[in-house]
């Protein structure tokens, strides 16, 4: 089997595979859209927090008791985040207020968003210039002193990247889970969707050159993308059985033939032996196995004829003149016309013109001799025979004509098989060998035309060929 | 003996009953077709029928059946060059006694013919024995004690045929039907000479008479006197 040496791939993994992977990229495309939108989203609200937290350090600023010009703040009074710090410090670079504040922190030039990376840790800092008001007075009076100060605020971004990677995981946690069962799922649906085929090919597989059977099963006869496929099986095989029946009996009956051949010749042979004979006796009774030999000589030739006719791919042929194909297969003929006591008359259409017709010359000439073989054969004494080459609608035509005994019509239809006789006796006993009329039928086909045989019983036969020009 | 071909092909039937004529001395007949084999056999009395399985009209197959249905018993050896075990099972079913093979040799043929004919007659020794005669259906030879009795062809075969019957009256009719066919001219009196001729033979050699005419009916090979 060829199955052992080839990789075999499966329709259903082939088709799972696909998807899943298209899901699959879908679920990683989704997943990196979301993670940096996530991202985003976090870190907006990240810096919005931090703002306010900031905002919150500035209002405690502002707030705080200012004994003298010592601006202090108390870290323990502002509710922030434990773990955020801050440094509060004026454009001199004196420290009003910080907590948590490491030496290491850096210090921006300008206001506005920073990052940095501190002992492994990523930070966000923000830094605001603010103006602290000292002893303002009443509200909306003017007066007082305004001190600037810088605001640094730095929290640790770690736990937004955490978030941020949950939320991913959470989603393809989620996309791995659908993915799974999209797989089983289909995988399913194919294997139930691919049945037909399944069995189609098993239907299939049970034809053998004994058993043409081959009925595929409603259910793919049902399936659009099979029922075709299905039915050129069923008439490629109805073709192919008829065409190994064909060929069976043609094996059996040309076996058959030769065994009788042989046998006459043999019986022939050993008729001899029976007794002794003197070298008169042999010399004129070997007659008749050479005779017999002669004539199981004929046989095999006409079923080579045969073999090689329906062999022969039909190609381009020769153009040759059927009226001087008609004319010399009369005089090869002449003898055995005269023999049975017939006339036969050659009739050519046009002014002498040729009939031209597309078939290779030898074929022409062992299908018109065939026809006209037959017609002597079957035609009583004093009859007579018409060979017509003509041309009709532009095209050639090859008519042999005769008067004889006809042919019955229940064996018409059976006149092309292969070593049919209409009356076995009596062809045997003038030669035949059943093959002629299909080899004329396999010389016609070739050459792309048609036969056609019309016959009355006790009038006549008329064998009227059509080619190609 | 008197023996019927039924086969479409002409040449080989023209061999075998040459053949059978000739080292046999039967006498033969011919049918080109099932049809016309089938009515002789049914209306003529043959030793033995040879037959082609496929031939024009009725087959062999068709021919075997008809003539076992008409309750004809004359042993049939069918030639065939279909060579089917099935087919020559479903032949010896309908009634066929044997089967050769195309191409058959000629003399397998002779043999079995013989062969068919004398079991036919109850009688499956090739060498027949009364009255001190050994009659050789092989040889076509007839010997009293250590002498060769010099018989015509035509004695031979109405002494052959009459052992094959013994104690019964074959006419003159019969031994005609028997012993020639449709080519010769029926005359009883031929027999009639033939039969004086073999009596007197016969009786040169062994001394006693072989051969009983029983007026009116027809001839009688003797009953061996008791202890003889």
């Amino acid at each position: 089997m060829s199955g052992a040496t080839m990789k075999k791939r499966s329709l259903t993994v082939r088709l799972v595979l696909t998807v899943v992977l298209a899901e699959l990229a879908c679920a990683l495309v989704l997943g990196a859209i979301t993670l940096l939108h996530q991202r985003h989203e976090s870190y907006k609200a990240f810096d919005v927090m931090l703002q306010g937290h900031a905002d919150t350090v500035i209002g405690a600023l502002q707030d705080a008791e200012d004994p003298g010009d010592n601006l202090m703040l108390t870290p323990s009074e502002l509710s922030l985040p434990r773990e955020d710090a801050f440094l509060v410090v004026t454009p001199e670079g004196r420290q009003v207020g910080a907590r948590n504040w490491q030496a290491g922190f850096p210090m921006p030039a300008t206001p506005g968003w920073s990052n940095f990376k501190w002992n492994h840790h990523r930070y966000r800092e923000l830094r605001i210039d603010s103006v602290k008001l000292i002893d303002a007075g009443v509200a909306g009076k003017g007066g007082g002193i305004s001190r600037p100060v810088e605001v640094l605020y730095v929290a640790a971004t770690g736990h937004v990247w955490h978030e941020v990677l949950e939320g991913v995981r959470y989603f393809l946690l989620a996309s791995l889970v659908v993915l799974t069962l999209t797989a089983l799922a289909l995988a399913w649906f194919v294997r139930r969707s691919l049945e037909p085929l399944r069995g189609l090919a098993e239907e299939a597989s049970r034809v053998t050159a004994d058993r043409w059977e081959f009925t595929p099963a409603a259910e793919v006869m049902q399936t659009s993308e099979l029922a075709p496929l299905a039915s050129s099986i069923a008439t490629l095989l109805g073709d192919l059985e008829a065409e190994f029946a064909a060929r069976r009996r043609f094996v059996s009956d040309a076996a058959h033939e030769l065994k009788t051949a042989v046998a006459v010749t043999k019986s022939s042979l050993q008729l001899l032996t029976l007794r002794p004979r003197t070298a008169e006796e042999l010399t004129s009774a070997i007659a008749r196995p050479l005779s017999d030999n002669d004539r199981m000589e004929a046989l095999v030739m006409r079923m080579l004829t045969l073999g090689r006719v329906d062999e022969q791919a039909p190609g381009a042929m020769e153009v040759c003149d059927l009226c001087g194909i008609a004319k010399s297969s009369i005089e090869a003929l002449l003898p055995l016309a005269e023999l049975h006591g017939v006339r036969v008359e050659a009739r050519c259409g046009g002014d002498a013109d040729a009939i031209g017709a597309r078939v290779a010359e030898d074929d022409a000439v062992i299908l018109c001799t065939n026809l006209l073989s037959n017609a002597i054969e079957h035609s009583a004494r004093d009859g007579q025979i018409v060979v017509e080459a003509v041309r009709e609608q532009g095209m050639p035509v090859l008519r042999v004509i005769d008067h004889g005994e006809g042919i019955p019509a229940e064996a018409l239809p059976h006149l092309f098989e292969r070593f049919y006789r209409t009356d076995k006796s009596r062809s045997r006993r003038t030669g035949g060998s059943g093959l002629g009329l299909a080899i004329c039928k396999g010389i016609v086909t070739q050459a792309g035309g048609t036969i056609e045989i019309a016959s009355e019983a006790g009038r006549g036969t008329t064998v009227t060929v059509r080619l190609r020009a | 003996m008197r023996v019927l071909v039924i086969e479409d092909e002409t040449r080989l039937a023209e061999n075998i009953a040459e053949a059978l004529r000739e080292s046999a001395g039967f006498a033969v007949d011919c049918a080109d077709n099932g049809k016309d084999g089938a009515m002789l056999a049914e209306f003529q009395h043959y030793d033995l029928i040879l037959l082609d399985l496929m031939l024009p009209g009725l087959d062999g197959m068709g021919v075997v059946e008809y003539l076992r249905r008409k309750a004809c018993s004359t042993p049939i050896l069918v030639l065939t060059a279909v060579g089917s075990v099935a087919t020559k099972i479903e032949l010896i079913n309908a009634g066929a006694d044997d089967y050769l093979t195309k191409p058959f040799d000629l003399g397998e043929l002779l043999a079995r013919t013989k062969a068919l004919i004398r079991r036919s007659r109850g009688a499956p020794q090739p060498t027949l024995a009364v009255h001190g005669l050994a009659v050789n259906t092989i040889e076509q030879t007839v010997r009293a004690g250590e002498r060769y009795v010099d018989l015509s062809p035509t004695e031979y075969r109405i002494l052959e045929y009459l052992m094959f019957r013994p104690r019964v009256i074959v006419s003159k009719q019969e031994l005609l039907e028997h012993l020639y066919d449709f080519t010769w001219e029926h005359h009883s009196n031929v027999i009639e000479a033939h039969v004086s001729n073999l009596r007197r033979k016969l009786k040169e050699q062994s001394g006693s008479s072989v051969v009983e005419t029983i007026r009116g009916r027809g001839y009688r090979l003797a009953q061996p006197e008791p202890g003889a």
